[in-house]
């Protein structure tokens, strides 16, 4: 923390230091495949530049990416070390789902904060599960977590392809195992409904769910700098037994940090089902939750930050896509470029990968 | 009967030898979430070593280094740049299915023809092998110094340091011998299946590290929970009388080691040493 405060350039040198790392790999695999790096950096800034409709794609993965981000974040501030995002987000959605059918007949206004809620509920409830088994038993969150995660995928998988599958059939999609549609009154709006030039009227995934991501982000912020709460929850992940002796209840605090982790994580039901697809897809997530743990370290666990690491990774992954389509690369080089990112900022990051930061 | 008890054995095989693996890093305190990735790391380099050589032994090989390799990597950031081991692990994982699924994708031929190689020899020497292993784990964890020293190290890493002894060596040790172990398991499936496929571990290593907290970090019991848990899936394949379907099957094991570790059922009694990861100087 001194050296924090004494030179504020450190972290910014840590993150060029990983961004090179990232980059000179990811150049030496495009040599290895025989293009031209340097071509292929050029391209993709150009193709990024001047396509407006790619970077409403690349704003839906970053709503997306705040959530999750938001969701690994916060627990890590208090030393809860929540790899179970993607889980939560699973019974985050379920919830939302089972909502949604059961809102046909309400009001616009009340159906969309009932399925939000489920959502919360849905995301919070299952990380209990974990948080439960740390504080009564003593279980690493991780193992929780993990476990608790592949039960979720389970369950989505069978009800995606067995009892909740949609019974429709005839389109492309429906390839995809899938639920039935959510009625209309629990879409979230476009944001074309609210701005309608945007895009000049150009399909986008973009929805209300994106002011939402940011709203929640302000709340976090305020929760962990300006409340009892986040300070708290900061102070116990510096130092859990000074929190106890002061007389604060540490299991309760460990309990409501994962539930509001939880919560964020469900919430990404918010601009998949509500604002987007509109159904539960089986394996939509497909790691969304991992990537999270990644936003949250880029961003060193500072809420306000969480949204710009999404952005790098949205426009990351959207890179990755272009050099699919452009290059001989397969859009798995993304990938593997921000698996090099993380490691090499853990291995610059001596203060054991920021878990104090 | 005896297919199934093949069927089982089949199953047990790798869950084994990743879960053994599992506990000789964790024995040594340091908690391994990366036998996933090792398993598809070695899978990969499996394959490439067949196909190659020619040879399935050399394949085997191949793929025990593979899974050192990550975990060589995996150590580096663990014990040199004193990572998380749980963060290190994550990315391990990401890097696994990231770097298989591109060189996969760019190799081209490697993976399209089923590997010409008979291996049958080359699977059942490894479910031996999972005994020999078995049985000399445990001698080595409860007879000899360095087992103990092991197991000291893994209970309190500080407190070892303290009787001299260089904890860090064992950690590392314990990281790359579960990087070779969980190789040769993901060998075991590219060699059963006869190819390499996306992501081929598929949550295996996660089973495993189950498989290795229900055997309470123990050797000999792991045969039993490995066995117990590879039986079940063999069941569940060729009966159908449960009518349960197949995914939440899947999800049966896990929910088993919920249980367990939620003390419902058996006693779960962790290596000290995994919980003060915030010890390591």
């Amino acid at each position: 923390m001194t050296a924090k405060r004494l030179d504020p350039l450190l972290p910014v040198l840590r993150l060029g230091i990983a961004a090179a790392a990232a980059l000179l790999v990811g150049a030496g695999l495009l040599a290895l495949l025989g293009e031209n790096p340097w071509s292929c950096y050029i391209i993709v800034t150009r193709h990024l530049l001047r396509s407006p409709v790619g970077w409403a794609s690349i704003l839906y993965r970053t709503t997306l990416l705040t959530f999750v981000g938001l969701a690994v974040a916060i627990p890590f501030r208090a030393g809860l070390f929540n790899i179970g995002a993607e889980g939560q987000l699973y019974m985050g959605a379920l919830f939302c789902l089972l909502a949604a059918f059961s809102a046909a007949k309400f009001p616009r206004w009340i159906a969309l904060p009932w399925c939000l809620l489920a959502g919360a509920l849905g995301g919070s409830l299952w990380a209990l599960i974990p948080a439960l088994l740390k504080t009564r038993r003593g279980v690493h969150e991780v193992i929780g977590t993990i476990l608790t995660n592949l039960c979720a995928i389970a369950l989505i998988n069978y009800l995606t392809t067995g009892p909740m599958k949609d019974p429709g059939t005839g389109t492309v999609l429906q390839m995809i195992p899938q639920t039935r549609a959510v009625p209309e009154v629990c879409h979230l709006p476009s944001l074309t409904e609210l701005w309608p030039g945007l895009l000049g009227g150009a399909s986008h995934p973009l929805n209300v769910s994106i002011l939402l991501s940011l709203l929640l982000v302000a709340i976090a912020a305020l929760l962990m700098s300006r409340t009892r709460l986040g300070l708290l929850w900061k102070a116990l992940g510096r130092n859990e037994s000074a929190v106890r002796l002061a007389g604060a209840r540490v299991e309760r605090l460990k309990l409501g940090c994962f539930a509001l982790a939880g919560a964020m994580a469900g919430l990404v039901c918010s601009s998949e089902i509500l604002g987007h697809q509109h159904r539960l897809v089986d394996n939509f997530s497909g790691g969304l939750g991992f990537q999270g743990i990644a936003v949250a370290l880029l961003a060193r666990n500072h809420p306000l930050a969480i949204p710009v690491s999404a952005l790098v990774f949205g426009i990351l992954q959207k890179a990755s896509s272009v050099l699919d389509v452009r290059t001989s690369a397969p859009k798995e080089i993304g990938l593997l470029i921000q698996g090099v990112l993380l490691l090499v900022l853990l291995c610059v990051d001596r203060r054991r990968g920021g878990k104090d930061a | 009967m005896t297919a199934w008890f093949f069927a089982a054995v089949r199953m047990a095989t790798p869950l084994y030898l990743a879960g053994l693996g599992g506990l000789f890093s964790e024995r040594s305190g340091k908690a391994n979430i990366a036998l996933e990735g090792f398993m598809l790391s070695g899978a990969f380099a499996c394959v490439m070593g067949c196909v190659l050589f020619r040879s399935p032994w050399i394949g085997l090989m191949a793929g025990g280094l593979g899974g050192l390799l990550l975990a060589a990597l995996h150590c580096t950031a663990v014990i040199r740049f004193k990572v998380n081991a749980l963060l290190s692990g994550v990315v391990m994982n990401l890097l696994a299915a990231a770097s298989t699924d591109f060189l996969f994708l760019t190799a081209g031929d490697l993976g399209g023809d089923r590997l010409s190689v008979s291996s049958t020899k080359t699977i059942h020497a490894l479910s031996l092998l999972c005994l020999i292993l078995a049985a000399s784990s445990h001698f080595f964890f409860s007879r000899t110094v360095h087992g103990l020293r092991w197991r000291t190290v893994g209970q309190s890493p500080a407190g070892a340091r303290s009787l001299g002894i260089g904890a860090a060596s064992y950690q590392s040790l314990g990281i790359l011998v579960s990087g070779f172990l969980s190789g040769l398991a993901g060998s075991f499936l590219a060699l059963q299946a006869g190819q390499f496929v996306r992501g081929m571990s598929a949550g295996r290593g996660f089973l495993a590290l189950a498989a290795l907290i229900l055997s309470n970090w123990r050797p000999l019991r792991l045969v039993a929970v490995c066995f117990t848990l590879g039986g079940l899936s063999a069941l569940s394949m060729r009966v159908e009388v449960l009518s349960l379907p197949s995914q939440l099957l899947e999800a049966v094991p896990y929910l088993i080691t919920l249980l367990v570790m939620a003390g419902l059922a058996l006693k779960s009694e962790p290596p000290a040493g995994l919980s003060e990861e915030e010890d390591m100087a």
